[in-house]
């Protein structure tokens, strides 16, 4: 459950703690693309030692950032078990054939409908990379 | 714009890498109808190679441009363009009022010798960015490195 939001017009005030981050990655893994950015892995061990530091974080992997929760993935499994969530956009699993079975045990695919109330809301931080 | 009181808009979203002009455009507009159906009014910011997509000559047929440009109403898309990027924000434009908003950086589009946009889609100069900012409850990037 999310806390009421803050004043819209309050940015600079001091995070709750029970606010969630959510974190976007739109690339792929280094060892996953053909053309990398070389920074997607970065991004991730990021959301761990957030999620490790306690705050509650998601992940959520959308265009090519979804190739990085395919199979056993140590970097994905780092932030489950540091107690953050993972989610998959539904549609781009489905534009790059990627069955939901074939995800990183613990990722969730979700559709954008989910994510948006979080996304839009404005007392929840978003980092889009 | 702006001010300090309550916002205009529920979302600026800012789309700062070329790849949203690109390739991605369809990424933007999932957005877009996922603030919309959310019940959130957005703005959306458009710099780089993003601020190209509503060039009028990429929305519309000959005949639908000139009728726009007569009446000042915004041109929906038809004909060969009618799936383009521009023919998409245009019909949001139209269909959207007051809830949505395309904003093509002059900057940028002047950077890469952009022509006229479609109607219903200003200019605003990087100077303003700010002003656009104040007047949102919430602003998100997307692109970055």
């Amino acid at each position: 459950m999310l806390p009421e939001p803050a004043s819209p017009r309050e940015p600079c005030q001091p995070r709750q703690p029970g606010t969630p981050q959510l974190l976007v990655e739109t690339q792929c893994l280094e060892s996953q693309c053909r053309v990398p950015h070389g920074t997607a892995s970065r991004f991730l061990r990021a959301a761990r030692h957030l999620a490790a530091s306690g705050r509650p974080v998601i992940v959520f992997l959308i265009d090519d950032g979804v190739r990085s929760a395919v199979g056993p993935q140590p970097g994905v499994t780092g932030i489950l078990t540091a107690g953050g969530q993972v989610w998959a956009d539904r549609e781009s699993l489905a534009d790059r054939a990627i069955p939901a079975a074939q995800l990183t045990p613990g990722v969730v695919a979700a559709a954008l409908d989910k994510v948006a109330p979080l996304l839009f809301d404005p007392a929840v931080q978003v980092v889009w990379h | 714009m702006g001010g300090q009181g309550t916002p205009q808009w529920d979302v600026l979203l800012v789309v700062t890498s070329d790849r949203y002009g690109l390739e991605l455009f369809g990424s933007v507009r999932r957005l877009i109808g996922a603030a919309l159906r959310n019940g959130r009014s957005v703005q959306v910011w458009a710099c780089g190679y993003s601020a190209m997509l509503t060039q009028r000559g990429n929305a519309v047929s000959p005949a639908a441009d000139q009728e726009s440009r007569e009446t000042g109403a915004p041109a929906a898309g038809q004909g060969c363009c009618a799936g383009s990027a521009a023919a998409q924000i245009g019909q949001l434009i139209t269909e959207q009022g007051g809830r949505f908003s395309w904003l093509a950086c002059q900057t940028c589009s002047d950077d890469r010798g952009a022509g006229e946009h479609i109607a219903g889609v200003p200019s605003p100069s990087l100077t303003q960015f700010s002003d656009y900012v104040d007047a949102a409850a919430k602003t998100i990037y997307i692109g970055g490195g």
